[in-house]
């Protein structure tokens, strides 16, 4: 059978449930919050007498109704609901429930909050300049940056800026909460993170661990934002669901979702670069300050991530990069596909263009030339033991005929056209775990039913990537079943404890090692079973003598291991006896065999110091290659991606169409953060983009007009599940290429000096082209 | 006496509704009393699609349309097709829904049903699709999963002989209105649905502050946003004769009701230069709802059809209790969404002469994306050419002003004039001149000058090669 998401059906027929589908029940009632628009203020008053009043609406709390009202997932700073002082536009002041949407609306308007507001810091710049941080500042490094810089033939010194990026995940934040019995509540929610969200619910109510139970049977995406950020929503909603004793339902309008919540990181990267004259980097300083937000969130696993990627796939033997996160009055950013990847990577990927452009050089060979070699060694201490980059860049220049485009592109540009045309090609070498090692763990529960089909649970959270369908694919190999016969059930805490965010590109990794392990562990003792029956008459098989007891029981307690095959719903031992599976699993159960296994696994020999900097942080790399293709009006700066080739090593691919979809999305979002989605904030820190009509996330027409995948099999990487590699981040990365292009097209229009940030909007492209009407 | 309710079919079912229920979105209303939770609300304002549904009128084709801007009181005689109604009837998916799930056209699944609708829309109107019409019918629709490669491909992988028209499956005769004017009030809102155009200024003179919802792709927007709570509701729907549009002796016309896709189907006949620009703007749903009226009275700077129209010297046909009168479209805006429209007047049609042999159109706009986005400046430049003598010159900007302007001044200095490319500098230097753009998350001030000078640059080059 042609294998299939594994909610397809329900995805085109609309029967999928989401949060906001379920049926509501017998007073249940709709919580939201009412939050800032101001960036920076000391709460005066709060004045709730006409909001209370108004019909419909059941009660309005603060942050006194809760037991703890500050929460983090590396430092405890963001307070659920802020008291007294508020940082950024959009944070959560009050909580509101009501029995209708429009009582809300209602409530909302009569609330009367009185500020007092403070100058707000609303840029990285001036961040630095009011030393407003978060975290320490970190730093990697290895041999001598400053003789390697003093001695270098050739140097650039340079400023990258990027914005942010909303994740507009379709389903906005969302979750419910019923009330159970003894002080339990039970929360159904959209977030990647379960066994956070559990965590944070019994923290903000004085629950234990026990008394809460969150189930997550799918997002409608997440991207990373839904990984700390789903907390807080689910603390409201069991807050009041505990209160009034009734079912509640928080569901954020896209609006409120993109005021509220956090987002990519903007980055503000200084660097100093020396090469050689053929454009061999020779040494590479680089400072990097992020946009952390009002709160530190996950900014500082996204700082020491960017770090980690700023050599790219380039081998750079003096080096030295610092990072420090910023604190400013905006929303706390976060998580977001690549997490700090895509910032390290394209400031090494901007030093390249320049390095070439100054050189006069083409950059696909100055790339070529700087590519990691096998044996060389990271930075931060790791060898780079199966890179295949090389090889891929060759791959490359030679399957998008490059050589032959860049001639035609190069006459183009001589020509009088209405267009200047771009041609670029960069890479990915994305590590592969949680920098931070004891993430890197996950367990799964597999039950097996005596009609012989199988249940899988594991700490692994569908948003779409496709990671059930894998670990359902996981189990029905080891056990010889078909797809059918596997169902991977809701995500809850009550069956995968203190699980991991299905994050880092890891979920199918982890999770499908421990599914497999489960199910090893089942295939062993069935093995077992097998031989007993297979040692004995037909007419004594637990299914005819169970009942009666006529038989003694089959035990395996000290049975040797026993190799059988598991095919095709049936089980085979080595001379050629088989049995339906159906049948074996029914022979275990009457003869009290356990059929459920739990299954565990970490990442082996992994480790990151992260104050020296050093170690070997990452499993493995995923890499990839791109070269695309722009053009750029020469009026109105207007972009059109023509043409995108991309090549992965994805080591050996498990369900193509899957693997396939997450490289296709995670370019186009990627191409996204470096063209069209620009936040603009006002003057005062309140943001301005907080809907599609303003924020502009791609089209299905700003798809590359020709759009080129190949997924090679690299059979080296045996160390990790069934030789797979992870997907759902690296391509996002590879959409880099884009903006380079870009930044191709500027530079051969010649209008001199580029200044372009991420995104390299139509607006940027247009202000390179007619400098002089730069503001 | 009037109906106090509305009916429609819902998926073949006849359904009557009236009081408050006829006052929410569509889509709520779907969502919440019918438990139809296949249509997906994302954004509210009809930019993602995700709660298409398909609707058929007066017996037409079934189209797609954003149900969380259509209000329910504007469905009366309408057949509605949710994502529910397109299995087949033993159950299985229909061959649109198949190839969706054959080429995983679905990740996260939130936006899926939105796309199977808008295919629905596609091939109801079209046999077989190549991959420009994919492109162009699902430009409403917003994905953040899959790249829309796989979607692509989904609908280029449909096949046809399978595929069985939404009109085949659930007849759109049986939905005829039941007729009358409609006349339901709850909660101190009305809703008059008129059958007659002098009804309907009676009810707007007797109702102060009475909306007329057309499309409401914008209203609606701004209802679901809080930003509006009217009270008194107006819908032209059943009124004879306001959905003509078509030419009479070189001058064209389009009531009230001429949807955004009749004005494009039109244009695509009669001014090629009109359709193309028609095809940049506007989601496939949002043509099917939107009106071209609807448009210009909703007095947006940055409205698209609106500098066309004035570069046409569009007039508009007013008519108000004590009878009727035309403005030219160029004098209707006295200022940010001000008009120039009495208590009881409505906007009954809009006309214009079809452009002279010699005139030379050219209509753009700038976004921050290519499709689907609201402009950050467009414009639209209208030469009549004798020899290289330009004899009369319109020039309409949107995004420049509080209003679409003319530049008049910039007209006159260019009427009687030679083209040359010394023209075109002086002419780059008196748009400057003429406006004074704004900044905010669309564009800044600087920007917008620039495009609105390059633009015009960009028309003589594309024209007449200067």
């Amino acid at each position: 059978m042609k294998i299939q998401h594994d909610s397809a059906s329900g995805h085109v027929s609309g029967e999928a449930e989401y949060i906001d589908d379920r049926l509501p029940v017998a007073g249940e009632v709709f919580v939201d919050v009412f939050y800032s628009p101001v960036a920076h203020a000391r709460i005066k008053s709060v004045d709730l007498s006409a909001a209370s009043a108004v019909r419909g609406v059941l009660g309005i709390w603060d942050a006194s109704a809760l037991h703890e009202n500050l929460w983090g997932s590396i430092f405890v700073d963001q307070p659920y609901l802020a008291d007294k002082l508020v940082q950024y536009a959009g944070e959560a002041i009050l909580v509101i429930a009501a029995e209708s949407l429009e009582a809300i609306h209602l409530c909302k308007k009569a609330i009367r909050v009185e500020f007092e507001e403070l100058k707000p810091i609303l840029s990285v710049v001036e961040a630095i300049a009011a030393k407003a941080f978060i975290g320490p500042e970190r730093t990697i490094a290895c041999g001598d940056v400053g003789a390697a810089l003093a001695s270098a033939p050739n140097r650039l010194k340079g400023v990258i800026e990027m914005s942010g990026q909303d994740h507009f995940y379709l389903e906005s934040q969302a979750c419910i909460a019923y009330p159970r019995e003894d002080g339990q509540v039970e929360v159904h929610s959209s977030s990647q993170h379960p066994t956070e969200v559990q965590h944070m619910v019994a923290e903000a109510l004085g629950l234990k661990m026990n008394q809460v139970v969150v189930v997550v049977k799918r997002m409608g995406g997440g991207f990373g934002g839904k990984e700390s950020q789903a907390g807080p929503f689910a603390v409201y909603a069991a807050m009041v669901a505990l209160q009034l004793r009734r079912a509640a339902r928080c569901v954020l309008t896209k609006d409120d979702d993109m005021r509220i919540t956090g987002k990519r990181n903007p980055f503000h990267n200084f660097y100093e670069v020396g090469f050689d004259n053929d454009g061999r980097v020779l040494a590479l300083k680089a400072e990097l300050f992020s946009d952390g937000g009002a709160y530190a969130d996950l900014s500082t696993a996204i700082m020491e991530r960017a770090m980690l990627h700023l050599d790219n796939a380039y081998f750079i033997p003096n080096f030295r990069v610092s990072g420090q996160v910023c604190k400013t009055n905006t929303a706390p950013n976060t998580a977001f596909r690549g997490f700090g990847g895509p910032k390290g990577i394209v400031t090494i990927e901007n030093i390249i263009e320049q390095i070439a452009e100054k050189l006069g050089r083409d950059a696909f060979d100055v790339r070529q030339l700087n590519v990691y070699q096998k044996g060389q060694q990271t930075p931060y201490g790791q060898e780079i033991d199966d890179s295949i980059l090389p090889e891929l860049y060759d791959r490359l220049r030679r399957s998008c005929d490059y050589d032959i485009r860049l001639t035609a592109a190069l006459r183009h540009n001589a020509s009088r056209s209405a267009t200047w045309r771009g041609l670029s090609a960069t890479a990915v070498k994305f590590g592969i775990s949680f920098t931070t090692r004891h993430l890197n763990q996950g367990n799964a529960l597999v039950n097996v039913h005596m009609d012989g089909t199988v249940q899988i649970s594991s700490g692994a959270t569908e948003m779409g990537q496709g990671v059930n369908t894998k670990l359902a694919q996981i189990a029905a190999e080891v056990l010889g079943l078909t797809m059918d016969d596997v169902r991977v059930m809701p995500t809850s805490t009550e069956k995968n404890h203190n699980t991991s965010a299905t994050a880092a590109s890891s979920g199918s990794d982890i999770n499908g090692r421990a599914v497999e392990a489960a199910c090893l562990e089942i295939r062993g003792r069935l093995s077992k079973v097998a031989a007993a029956v297979f040692a004995r008459p037909v007419e004594m098989r637990g299914r005819k003598v169970a009942g009666a007891g006529t038989a003694p029981e089959i035990k395996i307690d000290n049975m040797p291991d026993v190799e059988m095959k598991f095919t095709g719903g049936m089980v085979a031992s080595l001379k050629g006896e088989s049995i339906a599976l159906r049948d074996l699993i029914l022979e275990a159960y009457l003869n009290r065999i356990s059929l459920a296994g739990y299954g565990f696994y970490r990442y082996p020999g992994i480790f990151f110091n992260k104050e020296t900097g050093q170690g070997r942080p990452f499993f493995y790399y995923t890499n990839g290659v791109a070269c695309s293709e722009v053009s750029v009006d020469r009026l109105t700066g207007e972009v059109k991606v023509l043409r995108s080739d991309l090549i992965m090593d994805l080591g050996r691919t498990q369900i193509a169409g899957i693997d396939r979809g997450q490289v296709t999305g995670a370019f186009i979002q990627g191409m996204g953060w470096v063209t069209t989605e620009q936040l603009a904030y006002s003057d005062k820190g309140v943001l301005l983009t907080f809907s599609p009509s303003t924020y502009k996330i791609p089209n299905v027409q700003d798809i590359p007009r020709e759009f080129n995948i190949e997924l090679i099999e690299n059979p080296l990487n045996a160390r990790n599940v069934r030789g797979s590699k992870a997907v759902g981040e690296p391509p996002l990365m590879l959409a880099i290429s884009v903006w380079t292009a870009i930044r191709n097209a500027l530079f051969a229009a010649g209008r001199g000096p580029i200044q372009l940030r991420v995104p390299a909007t139509q607006e940027q492209a247009a202000l390179n082209l007619f400098p002089e009407a730069r503001p | 006496m009037a109906r106090d309710f509305i009916s429609f079919y819902l998926n073949g079912k006849p359904v009557e509704v009236g009081g408050e229920s006829v006052f929410q979105p569509l889509s709520s209303y779907l969502r919440y009393e019918q438990l139809k939770t296949g249509t997906k609300v994302v954004c509210a304002e009809g930019d993602c699609g995700a709660c298409t549904v398909m609707v058929s009128r007066g017996g037409g084709d079934y189209v797609g349309v954003n149900s969380c801007i259509a209000t329910v009181f504007l469905l009366d005689g309408a057949s509605i097709v949710t994502v529910e109604g397109l299995r087949e009837r033993d159950g299985s998916l229909c061959e649109i829904q198949s190839s969706m799930v054959r080429n995983f056209g679905g990740q996260c699944g939130f936006c899926t049903p939105g796309f199977v609708m808008a295919l629905t829309d596609l091939f109801e109107r079209k046999p077989v699709v190549t991959e420009k019409q994919v492109k162009n019918g699902l430009t409403g629709n917003l994905c953040r999963c899959t790249g829309y490669e796989p979607i692509v491909k989904a609908a280029l992988d449909v096949d046809v002989r399978k595929h069985k028209r939404l009109r085949e499956r659930y007849p759109v005769g049986a939905a005829a209105s039941v007729g009358g004017p409609v006349l339901i009030e709850s909660e101190g809102k009305v809703f008059f649905g008129a059958e007659e155009l002098s009804a309907a200024c009676q009810f707007k003179r007797d109702n102060p502050g009475t909306v007329i919802y057309s499309g409401a792709t914008d209203l609606g927007v701004r209802f679901n946003k809080g930003h509006i709570r009217p009270t008194r509701f107006l819908s032209l729907n059943a009124v004879a004769g306001l959905r003509d549009c078509g030419v009479q002796s070189d001058e064209f016309f389009l009531g009230a009701k001429t949807s955004l896709h009749e004005f494009l189907v039109l244009m695509e006949k009669e001014i090629p230069q009109v359709a193309a620009f028609l095809n940049i703007f506007a989601s496939p749903q949002i043509k099917n709802s939107a009106t071209v009226v609807g448009n210009l009275a909703n007095a947006s700077p940055i409205a698209d059809t609106t500098p066309v129209l004035m570069a046409l010297d569009a007039q508009l046909d007013i008519e108000g209790v004590n009878g009727s009168r035309v403005v030219a479209l160029r004098d209707f805006y006295l200022g940010y969404k001000k008009l120039d429209l009495a208590a009881d007047e409505i906007i009954a049609r809009v006309r214009f002469s079809r452009p002279s042999p010699s005139a030379v159109l050219g209509n753009y706009k700038v976004s921050q994306r290519r499709d689907l986005d609201i402009s950050c400046v467009n414009a639209s430049f209208h030469f009549d050419i004798s020899g290289d003598v330009i004899s009369v010159a319109r020039i309409s900007l949107g995004g420049v002003a509080p209003t679409t302007v003319r530049l008049a001044a910039v007209e006159k200095a260019l009427a009687g004039k030679r083209l040359s490319r010394e023209l075109v500098a002086a002419a780059r230097h008196a748009i400057a001149g003429a406006i004074k753009p704004i900044s905010d998350a669309r564009g800044s001030s600087g920007f917008r000058t620039l495009m609105a000078q390059n633009l015009f640059e960009k028309y003589c080059a594309e024209n007449f090669s200067l």
